[in-house]
C-alpha cells in the first residue's frame, strides 16, 4: 500500500466506527438475572469454573452468569478503579490478602444471611478471619492453597542425591545444596529476594520459616511488629547464610521454574499447572524446617465476595454457598486444597489424591494464614524491603529486622 | 571517518566501505540477535528449549504456535485491536490535521499558547491521567466498549506537532494562489495542504498505528470482556501463565508483533520522507 | 582554522505585493484574525484532549492533597501533608536517583548511538534500507514482548549471563544498566532515522565550502554536522527524557523495580504506591513531581538551544 491511498482509507474507516459504536453487550431479557464474575484463574482451573458455572445455570435457569478472567494482579489494579467509577461487578473472586482491603472500601455486602451456617461451621476458620467483621462475613472461601518444597528430581539424581528421601531439616537442606553446587554448578533451593512491586513474594515465603522457628509476624491484634524476635533473627540468618553459601541465587525468582536451581518453596497450584506438561521431572516434599523448631507452611487461596452495589446480592450469594458445596469436585478437578474441612479428612479426597499433592495436603493442619489487615500490603512491602538489604549484604540480620519493626509499627500505627 | 563524501566524492570503490559495513553489521547483529532468539525459541520442542542452538532455528515446531494461539482468542483479539487501532490512526489524521492547520496557517489570539500547551501535554505521564480519565469513560457509558478505546485518544499533541513542523515549510504562496482563485478554508486545507502533506501523515499515521497496536495500559483499565480485549492483553495473559514454557510464550510474542513489523515493513519508505520533512528547519 | 558561512536567512527583500499581504496580515490578526476558522479547526482536537489529559491532570493535582486510598467513597482532604511526606521520603529520593541516572544513560546512549549509525547510513550503501528496517525492528515490537525476551537472555541461566558470568538482574547497578541498555536498544531505529533525515536535509554546499577550507571530516563533523543537528538532538533528548521519566512497561516486565531498588524508576514508583500499597493520593504527588522534572528539564533544554525547533 502506498502511504498516498492511506488518507481516504482511513477517513472512511472513522466513519464506519462511529457509525456502528458500541460493541454489543448482552443485556438480560426477560426475568433472567445475569451475575457478573471476575476472577483470575487461567487454563485448566478457569475451563473447570466455567463448566461448574454452566452446571449452575442449567438447575438455575433463572441465573446467567457471565465468567470474566482478569490476568493476575491486573485483577486488584481493576477492582480498584472499578469501585472507583461505579462498575464494579456482581461477584469478585481474588487472593484472600484483598479481602481486608477491599472490606475497606464499605462497599462488599454481608454473606452470612445468604448462607447456611453448617457451611460455615465446616470451612477452615484460619481463613474466614479475613472476611470477618464485627459479627459480619464479608467473604467465602472458595479455594486453599499452601506451599510445600519443589524438587527437579534430575538435578538431584544428578547430584547423586535420592529425591525420594529430600532434607527434612534446615542443617539438611544446607548441607544437600552444597553438595549440588558441588555436582551440577546449579544452586540448591531458589529463595525469592526480589520484592517486586508487592513484596508479597518475599514476606510470605519468610513468614513460614518465620512460624518454623517459633516466631510471629504481627502481634495477634495485628497492630504491632512481632518478628524481631530470636526465631526471625534465626529464620532471616538461615536465608542469608543460603545466599552467602551459593546455595540460593541472587535474582528475579523463576530460576527453578527454569530448571536452573534444583528446588524452591512453591505453591500447591503448581501441580496443577505442571501437571499435564512437566518442564522436568518433578516432586513434592515437606518443607524443611529447624532441628529444634516445628514444621509451619502457608496457607493462601481465593476468597469471592459479593459488591453491595449488586442490585442481586442475594443471588449471587447463593451461588458462592452452592459453589462452595462443590468443594470435592472442585478441589479433585483443580488441584486447590478443599475450602471445607469434611472434605480435606474425607476418604473421597484423600483417595482420589494425586501423589504429587500428598505433602501440600498433609501440610494443611499445620498451616498458618497472613494477617487479616488492610494495611497488610504496605507491611509485606516494607518488610520485604529489608529482608532484600540483608540477604544482598547491606544491612546485618539484627539492623534489618530492628529497620523493619520500626516501619512497619509506623504504618500499623498511622493506621 | 569521511562523514559526508556523497557531497565531495559522490563515486567511491566500494572497498571503502567495508569498515562501514562491519560496524552496521555489527550492530545489526546486536539489535537482531534477540528477535532470532524469540523466533528460535517459539520453535524449539520443549525440552530443548534451553539448549542450543540459539539464534538460528535448528527444529521447526509450528504446533506451539497452534498451542499459544488456542490458549485465547487470538482472532478476537485480532479484529478488537485492528479496529480500535484504525480507530486511532483515522482520528489522529483528521483531528490532528486540522488542528496542525490551525497552528501553522491561521493567526488567532493565544496561538502561541496552546501550541506551547500542547507540546507541554506531551510530557505528562499516563499515570497522572489515567484514573480521572478512566472515571470520566466510565460516566459517559463507554466502558467495555470500542468507543472507550478509541475516543479518548482520537487526537493528539504529537501528531499536530508533526504535522504543524510540516505545513510550515509549504511555501504560503501555494495557498495565496488558491486563496485568491476563491477557495474557502476548507478547500485549500483539502485540496493543497492535504495533498502536500503526504509524508507526514504517512508518519503520524505509523506512529499512531504503532502506538495503538502496543499499547497496554488503557486497553486493560477500560475493558473487561473477551470480547472487547485486545492483543497485548492477550498477550500478558500469555506472561503469567507460559513463563515455564518460553517456546509457548515466545510463539505468542511473535503472533502478536508480526502486525506491528509488517505495517512499519509497507509503511517505511513514507516514515523515512516524512520524518526527514519535519525533523529539520529549513 | 576554515570558516563555514550558514546561507543567509530568506527574506532580506520583499516585493510590494508581498509588503501588502503582510500588512493585511497584521491588521487582521490584531482584530483577532482566523478566530473563527481557527476555532473550528481547533475544537475537535482540544475536546478529546483538554477531556482525556488536561481535565484527568487537574482532577488528579486535586487527588494530590488527599489520602484516597483508591476505592474508599469519600477522599479525606490532606493540605499539602503529602508534598511533606515526599520531601523527607527514602524511597522517592532513591527514584529520582535512579530516574535521573536512567535518563542521562538513556540519552546519552541514545545520541551517541543513533548518530553514530547515522553518520555512517548517511552516504550510498548497499542494503540502506535493510539495515534501516533492521535498526527499526525493536521500536515496532511491543515493550511488553521484548522486555520478555531480555529477561531471558540477562538472566543468570540465560546467553548474557553465560557470556558475561554476571548476574545482571541480581544487581542493582547492573540492572539499571540493563535498562538502560534495553531501553537504547528500543529506540535506537528512532533515533537513527530521525538523524538520518536531518542529516540529509544538511545543504552538500556546506560541506564542499568546508572541504575546499581544508577542513578535515572530523572538524566537519563538528563545525557543521553537530551544530545543524542541535534542533534534531533537542527532539531525540526530550523523546529519551519523556520514555524514562513516564517509563513503566519494560521496568514492569523486566525488573519490576529490584533489585535493591536500583531500578525503580518514577513511573514504577507512582504505579506501585498506588495499586500495591493503595495510595492513590501519595502516587499522585510523586506523579506531580516527576511531571515538574521533567517539563522543567524540557524547558531548559530549550532554553539552551532548542528553541528553533518549535518556533
Amino acid at each position: 500500500m502506498r502511504p498516498t491511498h492511506f488518507f481516504p482509507l482511513a477517513l472512511t474507516a472513522l466513519l464506519a466506527i462511529t457509525a456502528c459504536g458500541s460493541t454489543g453487550t448482552s443485556t438480560p431479557t426477560g426475568n433472567t438475572t445475569e451475575l457478573t464474575v471476575w476472577h483470575y484463574w487461567d487454563g485448566n482451573n478457569a475451563q473447570v469454573f466455567e463448566r461448574l458455572a454452566k452446571d449452575y445455570e442449567r438447575a438455575h435457569p433463572r441465573i446467567a452468569l457471565k465468567i470474566v478472567t482478569v490476568p493476575g494482579a491486573d485483577l486488584l489494579t481493576k477492582l480498584q478503579t472499578a469501585a472507583a467509577s461505579r462498575t464494579l461487578p456482581d461477584v469478585a473472586i481474588g487472593d484472600l490478602v484483598w479481602v481486608p482491603r477491599l472490606a475497606a472500601t464499605g462497599r462488599l455486602a454481608d454473606l452470612k444471611p445468604h448462607i447456611p451456617a453448617s457451611t460455615w461451621n465446616d470451612i477452615y476458620p484460619e481463613m474466614l478471619k479475613f472476611g470477618s467483621s464485627g459479627g459480619k462475613q464479608l467473604s467465602i472461601p472458595v479455594s486453599a492453597n499452601t506451599l510445600a518444597t519443589m524438587i527437579n528430581t534430575d538435578l538431584y539424581a544428578k547430584a547423586g542425591l535420592d529425591p525420594a528421601k529430600p532434607p527434612k531439616t534446615w542443617e539438611e537442606l544446607s548441607a544437600a545444596a552444597a553438595t549440588i553446587k558441588d555436582k551440577t554448578g546449579k544452586p540448591g533451593f531458589e529463595l525469592y529476594t526480589q520484592p517486586g512491586d508487592s513484596g508479597e513474594g518475599v514476606t510470605w515465603n519468610f513468614q513460614v520459616n518465620l512460624w518454623q522457628a517459633g516466631g510471629e509476624f504481627l502481634t495477634p491484634d495485628n497492630t504491632k511488629a512481632a518478628f524481631n524476635s530470636e526465631a526471625g533473627r534465626k529464620a532471616l540468618g538461615f536465608w542469608v547464610d543460603l545466599i552467602r553459601e551459593g546455595a540460593s541465587p541472587l535474582g528475579p525468582w523463576g530460576a527453578f521454574e527454569k530448571g536452573a536451581a534444583a528446588s524452591a518453596q512453591e505453591g500447591s497450584w503448581m501441580v496443577g499447572i505442571w501437571k499435564d506438561k512437566p518442564p522436568f521431572p518433578f516432586a513434592a516434599a515437606p518443607i524443611p524446617y529447624p532441628a529444634d523448631g516445628e514444621p509451619a507452611t502457608n496457607m493462601g487461596g481465593e476468597q469471592a465476595v459479593v459488591f453491595s452495589t449488586s442490585p442481586h446480592v442475594k443471588d449471587a450469594a447463593a451461588f458462592l454457598g452452592w459453589f462452595s458445596d462443590q468443594s470435592l469436585g472442585w478441589s479433585k478437578a483443580t488441584g486447590f486444597l478443599p475450602t471445607r474441612r469434611s472434605v480435606a479428612g474425607g476418604a473421597d479426597y484423600l483417595g482420589s489424591l494425586d501423589p504429587l499433592m500428598k505433602p501440600f495436603v498433609e501440610a494443611l493442619p499445620t498451616a498458618r494464614a497472613r494477617p487479616a489487615t488492610p494495611l497488610y500490603p504496605k507491611v509485606s512491602m516494607a518488610f520485604a524491603k529489608e529482608v532484600e538489604q540483608a540477604v544482598h549484604g547491606k544491612k546485618t540480620v539484627d539492623a534489618a529486622l530492628a529497620d523493619a519493626e520500626r516501619e512497619v509499627n509506623a504504618i500499623l500505627a498511622a493506621g | 571517518m569521511v562523514l559526508t563524501a556523497r557531497h565531495v566524492r559522490p563515486r567511491r570503490p566500494r572497498r571503502r566501505d567495508v569498515p562501514r559495513h562491519a560496524v552496521l553489521l555489527a550492530a545489526s547483529v546486536v539489535v537482531v540477535a534477540p528477535f532470532c532468539w524469540m523466533v528460535t525459541t517459539s520453535l524449539k520442542q520443549f525440552p530443548h528449549v534451553n539448549q542450543p542452538p540459539f539464534l538460528w532455528p535448528g527444529e521447526f515446531e509450528w504446533g506451539n504456535y497452534a498451542e499459544a494461539m488456542s490458549a485465547a482468542p487470538f482472532a478476537r483479539y485480532y479484529l478488537n485491536t485492528a479496529v480500535m487501532t484504525l480507530g486511532i490512526v483515522a482520528g489522529h489524521l483528521v483531528l490532528d490535521t486540522l488542528a496542525a492547520y490551525a497552528l501553522a496557517r491561521l493567526r488567532f489570539p493565544g496561538r502561541n499558547a496552546i501550541f506551547l500547551a500542547l507540546v507541554a501535554t506531551m510530557l505528562v505521564p499516563t499515570f497522572l491521567t489515567m484514573l480521572p480519565a478512566f472515571d470520566l469513560v466510565v460516566r459517559l457509558g463507554w466502558y467495555d466498549s470500542w468507543t472507550g478505546l478509541i475516543v479518548p485518544r482520537l487526537a493528539d499533541a504529537f501528531g499536530i506537532v508533526v504535522l504543524r513542523a510540516y505545513m510550515q515549510t509549504i511555501p504560503v504562496e501555494l495557498e495565496q494562489a488558491a486563496r485568491v482563485d476563491g477557495a474557502g478554508r476548507l478547500r485549500v486545507l483539502l485540496r493543497v495542504i492535504v495533498p502536500l502533506c503526504r509524508p507526514a501523515l504517512a508518519t503520524v499515521a505509523v506512529f499512531s498505528f504503532l502506538f495503538g497496536w502496543n499499547d497496554f495500559l488503557w486497553p486493560l483499565l477500560v475493558t473487561s470482556d473477551d470480547d472487547a480485549r485486545t492483543i497485548q492483553l492477550g498477550l500478558a495473559v500469555f506472561t503469567g501463565k507460559y513463563s515455564p514454557y518460553p517456546q509457548l510464550l515466545m510463539a505468542g510474542t511473535v503472533v502478536a508483533a508480526i502486525p506491528a513489523v509488517g505495517v512499519f515493513l509497507v509503511l517505511q519508505k513514507a516514515l523515512v520522507r516524512g520524518l526527514a520533512a519535519t525533523g529539520v528547519k529549513e | 582554522m576554515p570558516q563555514v558561512r550558514v546561507p543567509a536567512s530568506r527574506g532580506g527583500r520583499l516585493s510590494l505585493a508581498q509588503r501588502a499581504q503582510r500588512v493585511r496580515r497584521a491588521r487582521r490578526a490584531r482584530r483577532g484574525g482566523d478566530g473563527w476558522a481557527a476555532a473550528l479547526c481547533l475544537a475537535p482536537a482540544l475536546t478529546v484532549i483538554g477531556l482525556f489529559v488536561v481535565y484527568p491532570i487537574v482532577a488528579t493535582g486535586r487527588l494530590s492533597l488527599t489520602t484516597w486510598d483508591g476505592a474508599s467513597p469519600e477522599q479525606v482532604f490532606a493540605g499539602l501533608a503529602n508534598y511533606v511526606r515526599m520531601a523527607g521520603d527514602p524511597e522517592f529520593r532513591n527514584s529520582l536517583l535512579v530516574t535521573v541516572l536512567y535518563g542521562l544513560g538513556v540519552t546519552v546512549l541514545g545520541v551517541a548511538s543513533g548518530l553514530g549509525l547515522a553518520v555512517l547510513l548517511n552516504a550510498p550503501l548497499r542494503g540502506l534500507a535493510l539495515y534501516r528496517g533492521i535498526f527499526f525492528l525493536p521500536v515496532v515490537t511491543s515493550s511488553i514482548a521484548v522486555a520478555t525476551v531480555w529477561k531471558y537472555l540477562f538472566g543468570q541461566d540465560g546467553p548474557m549471563g553465560g557470556l558475561t558470568g554476571l548476574n545482571w538482574l541480581g544487581d542493582p547497578y547492573l540492572a539499571l544498566l540493563s535498562l538502560t541498555l534495553l531501553t537504547v536498544w528500543k529506540q535506537l531505529g528512532l533515533n537513527v532515522v530521525l538523524y538520518l533525515t536531518a542529516l540529509q536535509a544538511i545543504p552538500p554546499q556546506l560541506y564542499e565550502a568546508a572541504a575546499l577550507d581544508g577542513a578535515g571530516g572530523w572538524q566537519r563533523l563538528r563545525r557543521i554536522t553537530v551544530p545543524l543537528l542541535a534542533p534534531m538532538t533537542f527532539f531525540v533528548i526530550i523523546e529519551g527524557l519523556i520514555a524514562t521519566f513516564q517509563g513503566f512497561d519494560l521496568v514492569y516486565a523486566l525488573t519490576q523495580g529490584g533489585p535493591l531498588g536500583g531500578t525503580e524508576v518514577l513511573g514504577f514508583l507512582v504505579y506501585r504506591t498506588a495499586f500495591s500499597s493503595g495510595e492513590f493520593g501519595y502516587a499522585a504527588t510523586i506523579a506531580y513531581a516527576g511531571f515538574a522534572l521533567v517539563f522543567g528539564l524540557s524547558w531548559l533544554q530549550w532554553r539552551l538551544g532548542g528553541r528553533s525547533q518549535w518556533s
